[in-house]
């Protein structure tokens, strides 16, 4: 299979899981659809109903898991559904690249994006350069025990 | 059902009298009283398996062992709960993970073979530590506890600091393992097996390249995972554990370490792993005692009756749990002391977090320290 020319340097093997928030980055989502903006098929989205509904654990398993990255995709706090939701998931971020810091895995393996709403371009445009940087430092750290754990 | 045949003979189940003494004992079944050790016991041993296995009160049981300080038979009830959540385990059963499940995220990540940590940016230049040494300070997973439960005030690192001051002061110069894992005490609580033989394989390979002859811990639950559940799985070791109570105890009987007046009324929780499961009663007293000045004043269910810290293997914590922490808080409060003392992380965390309680908070507010950093503050010089 070819790849499109925008996407020839992006590493198809690289795993990221991406949490999307319901409201602004989600509709974000939809208008990368709507608008046929590419982004690369690495990235496997979650919808929760707000990145402030996230905790570590959630975060802590898709590492667990074998992914080479996770991508936070929220709003702007100022447009939050829930007010405090942004900050709360801004500390989620500082506290899981402390813990990811502990373990020797990349901080840079973890990015919290905010794309206001409707803008497919920005959310196409922040999942293909995650895809590309964490491309850049390699496949995890903990994959080779995960794989080992799926063939025993 | 071999293998339920099996842990009863092993955890001698059978001579269980029914006499519900373990159930009176039992910090969860005075709170839930559909909880009861003597009907798991029962179950067991009438081989109702479904009711065993399938139950979710399975995963309640605090392990504290304050049952089988009381059986008269000789039940070896917590052993009989590790082993069927063993069995539970395989059937894909599970507890309740708190935090999300990331504690055991953690320690499954911990089992990867190629984990470079950062785990070591607490020593500071005033601590000398070594890489090899005779000596091995033992951390366990506090740098992580302290990045996890900063938001209920959680520092267990001066715990960590602490110790190797101690050592120090004693002329010793500990090595500390840069890739450290956890000890796998909660996985193998949860019955976990597999998780756990790789997280001792990582430990006891990094501790044999670490040329340690002695481990010193100041978590107790590391203290009993090394001590005995590492031999029962690998044979014997050739190091030997010690929890920093013993080491401090018999260096205060020596009179080689002394401490400066502190005036304070203290009281002694005593952690399951420490007490009830490895006898160490006397030592942390000692140590405190040693302290001129220091007033200790004992709860009234200590010693082998102590109240268990609520928690257990990060899972099945709720309202009960919290009861029991408020239960313990409030008779600590009551001795009049100033600081609750503890020879345990957890059991820190597991009470910092029923100090949080929105309502109740304020009532349960007491002083909380480890003894590993009682000490330090009351070294001489």
């Amino acid at each position: 299979m070819t790849k499109p020319k925008e996407y020839q340097d992006i590493d198809f093997e690289t795993r990221i899981v991406g949490f999307v928030c319901n409201w602004d980055a989600y509709s974000g989502v939809e208008m990368a659809g709507v608008n046929r903006k590419e982004y690369p098929t690495n990235v496997k989205l979650v919808k929760v109903m707000c990145l402030g509904r996230l905790h570590l654990g959630l975060i802590l398993k898709a590492f667990e898991l074998g992914a080479d990255g996770v991508i936070l995709l929220g709003c702007p706090p100022e447009d939050c559904h829930y007010e405090s939701g942004t900050a709360m998931a801004k500390e989620l971020f500082t506290q899981t690249k402390k813990v990811l810091n502990l373990l020797g895995i990349d901080q840079n393996r973890l990015a919290l994006v905010e794309v206001p709403l409707g803008r497919g371009d920005l959310l196409a445009k922040q999942v293909s350069t995650f895809v590309r940087r964490v491309g850049r430092i390699g496949s995890s750290p903990l994959q080779s025990s995960v794989e080992a754990a799926r063939l025993a | 059902m071999p293998e339920i045949g099996q842990i009863i003979a092993a955890t001698r189940a059978y001579s269980c009298l029914d006499c519900g003494k373990c159930t009176v004992a039992c910090p969860i079944s005075r709170y839930d009283p559909d909880y009861s050790p003597r009907m798991v016991v029962y179950n067991a041993t009438y081989g109702h398996e479904a009711e065993l296995l399938r139950n979710d009160q399975l995963w309640s049981c605090l392990t504290c062992s304050r049952c089988e300080e009381r059986c008269q038979s000789g039940v070896r009830y917590t052993e009989l709960i590790k082993l069927l959540r063993t069995e539970a385990h395989g059937l894909g059963e599970t507890g309740q993970c708190t935090h999300g499940g990331a504690l055991q995220s953690l320690m499954h990540i911990m089992t990867a073979a190629h984990l470079n940590q950062n785990r070591l940016g607490w020593v500071d230049k005033s601590l000398k530590t070594a890489t090899e040494a005779e000596t091995l300070y033992f951390v366990g997973c506090q740098p992580y506890f302290d990045v996890l439960f900063s938001d209920i005030g959680v520092k267990t690192l001066g715990i960590a600091r602490g110790a190797v001051k101690l050592l120090n002061h004693l002329g010793i110069v500990p090595a500390l393992l840069p890739n450290e894992r956890c000890c796998g005490h909660d996985l193998l609580w949860a019955g976990d097996t597999e998780h756990f033989v790789k997280l001792a394989e990582h430990n006891l390979k990094e501790i044999s390249s670490a040329k340690a002859k002695q481990v010193v811990t100041t978590c107790p639950e590391c203290y009993l995972t090394l001590k005995v559940e590492y031999p029962r799985y690998f044979g014997s070791l050739d190091f030997e554990v010690v929890h920093m109570s013993q080491l401090l105890a018999a260096k205060v009987a020596d009179g080689e370490l002394k401490f400066r007046r502190s005036a304070k009324k203290v009281t002694y929780h005593d952690p399951c792993r420490l007490g009830r499961f490895s006898g160490i009663y006397n030592e942390p007293r000692a140590i405190i005692d040693a302290i001129p000045g220091v007033e200790l004043v004992e709860m009234p269910q200590s010693r082998t009756s102590a109240l268990c810290c609520g928690t257990q293997a990060w899972m099945n914590c709720g309202t009960v749990n919290k009861q029991i922490q408020s239960e313990r808080l409030r008779e600590a409060s009551a001795t009049g002391a100033d600081v609750l003392l503890t020879f345990c992380p957890k059991c820190q965390i597991h009470f910092r977090c029923a100090m949080h309680d929105n309502r109740l908070g304020e009532e349960l507010e007491i002083e909380i320290e480890d003894v590993t950093s009682f000490a330090t503050k009351a070294l001489t010089g």
